[in-house]
């Protein structure tokens, strides 16, 4: 019993743990503009990261190492500080937009300023970084995140056409004022936001952090398996809110109060407070996700200690990295810079960056001497190859199209 | 010199995770010191370069790297940490780590650490405990 | 003599940067380019000017509280008054163009009016009433709409 309990809460954790700012503003906006002519790209976007995720648990359950820190050992410093300095860019650019997040979630209940909050939002997020188990941190915001089902409320209010829906998602047409670049980029921006690259370092040095085993791969396939669909779903219902109450309007997203809209319009008060608190668990969520995430990775490049798991004076480098990392993140919010712009260019950047995450983990989840006799099979071997040939062709195709389409305007 | 181990060193050793003797990470291999034999003919392993610089070092940057492990020489006041630690103090090669025969803190790739936690982290209340 | 390796990641890195925290407007030479802006200029305001409607709707309909609807009342009125601005601060290149300023100046300044009025209101409190309020933004709408279609 207790066992099904602890999978359960893993699951439910799962699905809260999966959207965070960057899915709130790709799904909406894409919805908005392109309505479901891109939906497809949620799913190609899930089912890859079902497969990576998978893969890096396994890796951290059996060489009880995560990724990063053996990307510079199998693959070169040199190729390893390149994706240390890529990564932490991107990372950074994450961070500094959920820090905004949560600030303007807590603005849309207190018509407070969200940039007088920015400071507040990062002192909480380092606090609990600081002090709260990681568990804990797991569950509750796991958990709270789980009132972004009310997209899905929003959605089944709302009553849509179900055959024209599926029709319009099967049929993927490049919109008549779009353009095929800006299909394209945003495209890759969806991708990105489902392909999330922390996911994975987070994932896997968690898995670390809580001392993951052989026996512990089940539970962590359960997780994937369950959760990350379940976030597509999210995504979908958020793409969907938008589809048919924005895009009818042409109301095109470029705030997180418009995200909202959708939900407040058809369910209510209620819905909209619990949308919001939503919004607050999954942006404040990944905060912590991208802030351990950039100590994570310079910690495990240099062979610094690490973790959560450890007295905190005995991996101070560690925790000043993720300090440090909060207050930049916190002094670039104030700098005045559009949260929307600053998440668009993360997830896109995301895409264009995924080779230099994912290349390492199929290379060391197929290798023996990590991985005994837990490597990857033909079957996931294949899919992953086909994936990482995408994520090459996005990499390329990216920095073009962000010239072309003037970043998607 | 007494006959040695024959293993790749470009893949077993080097940017390898290292533990010191109480199985806590203490730094990567960053480098390793080559010395010939006495028939002249094999190089053998004689030491690993770990600390300030020596990464720099071998990736090319050389005086960058060499200026980086003068300025911590000049600069480390506990005196004995040793950034180029010679090969007999490697008690173990297996797993995936390199373990030693040493402490953390008998190493150079310690002192950042102690300074960041004597001067940043561990003044800041809570530092005792474990953050889980 | 090497290239320094950090230089185009590093310039990428400012670029991208840079690009997050202002909108870079150049200029327009030609009435073709300039036309394109005040077209993408009308379709912000729209989208800003809709926004607006559907949230005084919802505050009609009392599916919103008062600090929400402040924050998005108040980022529509900053849109429609920041394209304007942006738009203003770009030369016309001919006298078409100084005709086409001109009129789309006058629709966003309209719209930026109701738009305050909005705000006003929701700081006050008055929410129940602002769907009567935002009625003159429904012109403003098909206004904006109508001056898009022409520049087609």
């Amino acid at each position: 019993m207790k066992k099904f309990i602890a999978i359960t809460l893993g699951i439910l954790t799962a699905i809260g743990g999966f959207v965070d700012i960057g899915d709130l503003v790709a799904n909406a906006e894409t919805g908005a503009r392109f309505k479901l002519s891109l939906a497809w790209v949620v799913l190609v976007g899930v089912l890859g990261i079902i497969v990576y995720a998978e893969m890096a648990g396994r890796v951290a359950a059996m060489s009880k190492r995560p990724v990063f820190d053996l990307v510079r050992e199998r693959l070169g410093p040199g190729f390893g500080f390149a994706n240390l300095a890529a990564s932490f860019f991107i990372n950074f650019l994450t961070l500094t937009a959920e820090i905004a997040g949560v600030a303007i979630a807590i603005s849309l209940v207190s018509s407070v300023n969200y940039l007088l909050l920015l400071p507040v939002t990062g002192f909480l997020v380092w606090l609990v970084i600081w002090r709260m188990p990681f568990e804990w941190m797991e569950r509750i915001f796991g958990l709270m995140g789980l009132a972004l089902l009310v997209f899905a409320v929003t959605v089944w209010k709302i009553g849509p056409d179900w055959n024209h829906i599926f029709h319009q998602a099967l049929h993927p047409a490049v919109p008549s004022k779009e353009t095929p670049f800006t299909y394209a980029y945003f495209g890759i921006a969806l991708f990105g936001a489902a392909m999330t690259p922390y996911e994975v370092f987070f994932f896997s040095s968690g898995g670390v952090e809580e001392k993951w085993t052989k026996s512990d791969l089940n539970l962590n396939r359960a997780n994937v398996f369950v959760g990350f669909p379940l976030g597509a779903f999210l995504s979908l219902a958020i793409m969907l809110g938008a589809t048919l109450v924005l895009a009818p309007r042409h109301i095109s997203v470029d705030s997180l109060s418009q995200v909202a809209l959708p939900t407040a319009f058809e369910v209510g008060k209620v819905g909209l407070a619990v949308l919001i608190l939503g919004i607050f668990a999954a942006t404040f969520g990944a905060a912590l996700e991208t802030a351990m995430s950039a100590g994570y990775i310079v910690a495990q490049f240099f062979g610094w200690t690490w973790g959560k798991f450890t007295k905190a004076r005995h991996a101070a480098r560690f925790h000043l990295v993720v300090l440090m990392s909060i207050v930049a993140g916190v002094l670039f919010g104030l700098s005045g810079v559009d949260p929307i712009k600053v998440t668009e260019y993360s997830i896109v950047l995301s895409a264009a960056a995924l080779p230099l995450t994912y290349f390492p983990i199929l290379v060391i989840a197929n290798d023996r001497d990590y991985m005994g006799d837990e490597v990857n099979g033909p079957i996931v071997n294949g899919l992953a190859t086909i994936y990482l040939i995408i994520i090459l062709l996005i990499a390329v195709a990216t920095i073009p199209l962000m010239i072309i389409t003037k970043a998607g305007a | 010199m007494t006959a040695g181990r024959v293993l790749y060193a470009g893949l077993r050793l080097l940017d390898r995770q290292m533990l010191d003797r109480d199985g806590v990470p203490c730094g990567n291999v960053d480098d390793l010191e080559l010395t010939p034999g006495a028939d002249g003919d094999a190089l053998y392993v004689t030491a690993i370069h770990a600390g300030p610089g020596a990464l720099l070092y071998r990736m090319g940057r050389r005086r960058l790297g060499a200026w980086l492990q003068w300025a911590h020489d000049r600069l480390a006041p506990e005196g004995e940490e040793i950034s180029t630690i010679p090969f007999q103090h490697v008690r173990d090669l297996g797993g995936s780590h390199v373990t030693l025969g040493l402490g953390r803190k008998d190493l150079a790739t310690f002192s950042q650490e102690r300074w960041v936690r004597d001067h940043i982290i561990g003044p800041i209340p809570g530092s005792q405990h474990e953050a889980e | 003599m090497r290239r320094p390796r950090w230089g185009v990641p590093a310039s990428v890195a400012v670029l991208l940067l840079a690009g997050c925290v202002s909108h870079p407007v150049g200029p327009a030479r030609t009435h073709g380019k300039y036309s394109g802006k005040a077209s993408t200029t009308a379709e912000s305001a729209l989208s800003a000017v809709e926004t607006a409607r559907l949230s005084a709707q919802t505050g009609s309909r009392d599916h919103a509280f008062g600090p929400y609807l402040s924050v998005i009342l108040g980022e529509s009125e900053d849109a429609v008054t920041g394209v304007q601005g942006t738009f203003d601060s770009i030369q016309p290149p001919d006298e078409k163009a100084d005709q086409l300023k001109q009129k789309l100046d006058d629709l966003l300044s309209t719209a930026a009016d109701h738009l305050t009025n909005l705000r006003v209101a929701v700081r006050r409190g008055e929410i129940k009433g602002l769907e009567q309020l935002a009625a003159p933004l429904a012109g403003d709408a098909k206004d904006l709409q109508r001056f898009m279609d022409g520049l087609q």
